[in-house]
């Protein structure tokens, strides 16, 4: 009864349950425009990648990820329709859309009154919007008690590592 | 005010209409902020969604914060399952609290046993036993009478006010417990304090 298995989902997002205009299909929306002089790169809604994704730019998932992310000095936004499975390290982390994994913010994380996340957080700042939905833990690391973060392999572009995608892996 | 069951066009959580978010004083969670600041870096879970405010409170205490929103869990089970769906106890309790033993110096469980069917009285507390760490606390809420009323969520502005806000979820109250039908369910634990408020809630304080 009490097995270590992954708990299966009732829904998506339960925050949504308690919301019934949501029960429309929400137009969707781009990730906010993250901020900085740092170019953007993004992934578009319709794309998915699985795979390993590392740089020190800012970044916006509109679609589909499933890997690891780690941006170093970077911004990542995963927009209203983003859905991401993936071990996160970046300065900031802004989560408008669906997220299952390890994240780890030497600054800011931010999780909007749409975001889903299922995961364990590490930050110097959490930021959550009334709405949002999350299970898992938080802990608050100021930058003095933080893990330098990696910068082995960090450009000023990004790394991909492609990986095979198998259609049964995609996320649900 | 709303009554059961709660309308299709309730609005969403956080945005709940009249009487909108009251506040009350909380002796228990002063009495658990206690226990939680004795040890360093304490782990505490909280049953109910996820509140900056008490993220906040928490995590200014040193705390570690882990949040399992078990009334949406309940309500889902409840609700929203396919008709082929294992029984209640199965799917509820099968998917929830998947942590080692004594993981946690204090829980927060607000007033979630009010809503759970009987079923799941004994094999809950039961797990919540087992996940809290000697010494460590557990904090529980419970209604004095079944009334009419939105569905609340609770969340800590302070050590000592908890604020009460209008939720919409279809949750409705299965039981009033007598102090004594608490305790019993509760019997491991060494030691309890009982506040009972003006607003027909009653707070157990209990130290394992």
């Amino acid at each position: 009864m009490w097995g270590n298995k992954k708990p299966p989902e009732f829904s998506s997002n339960p925050s949504s349950r308690e919301n019934p205009s949501s029960s429309a299909a929400p137009e969707p929306r781009p990730a906010p425009e993250p901020r900085g002089a740092r170019g953007l790169a993004r992934l578009g809604r319709t794309l998915s990648l699985k795979g390993e994704l590392a740089g020190n730019e800012d970044l916006a998932l509109d679609g589909e990820f499933e890997g690891t992310v780690e941006l170093n000095d970077a911004s990542l936004t995963v927009g209203s329709q983003g859905r991401v499975q993936a071990d996160i390290r970046a300065r900031e982390i802004i989560i408008d859309g669906t997220v299952r994994g390890q994240l780890r913010a030497t600054d800011r994380l931010m999780i909007t009154k749409n975001g889903n996340v299922v995961g364990d957080l590490v930050a110097a700042r959490v930021v959550i919007e009334d709405g949002a939905y999350f299970k898992g833990s938080i802990d608050i690391q100021k930058p003095g008690d933080a893990k330098p973060a990696r910068t082995e392999g960090a450009g000023d572009s990004f790394r991909i590592a492609p990986v095979p995608v198998a259609a049964k892996d995609k996320l649900q | 005010m709303a009554l059961w069951p709660r309308s299709p066009t309730a609005k969403p959580e956080g945005e709940g209409s009249a009487p909108g978010p009251a506040s009350r004083a909380s002796l228990g969670l002063e009495q658990f902020s206690e226990v939680i600041k004795e040890t360093e870096h304490p782990a505490v879970l909280d049953l109910g969604c996820v509140w900056q405010a008490t993220v906040s409170f928490f995590t200014r205490l040193g705390c570690k914060v882990y949040t399992e929103d078990l009334f949406a869990h309940l309500d889902a089970a409840l609700f929203h399952s396919p008709p082929t769906a294992p029984p209640l106890a199965e799917r509820f309790l099968s998917s929830i609290l998947q942590y080692p033993a004594s993981s946690f110096r204090g829980i927060v469980v607000w007033d979630l046993f009010d809503y759970l069917p009987e079923e799941l009285h004994q094999p809950l507390s039961a797990r919540l036993y087992d996940l809290l760490e000697p010494g460590g606390a557990l904090l529980l809420l419970t209604h004095n009478r079944q009334e009419a009323g939105p569905f609340l969520r609770f969340r800590i502005l302070d050590a000592k006010t908890l604020e009460l806000v209008p939720a919409a979820l279809a949750l409705r109250p299965e039981r009033v417990f007598s102090n004594r039908a608490v305790l019993t369910l509760f019997s491991a634990y060494r030691s309890s304090r009982t506040f009972v408020g003006r607003d027909n809630l009653r707070e157990f304080f209990l130290v394992k």
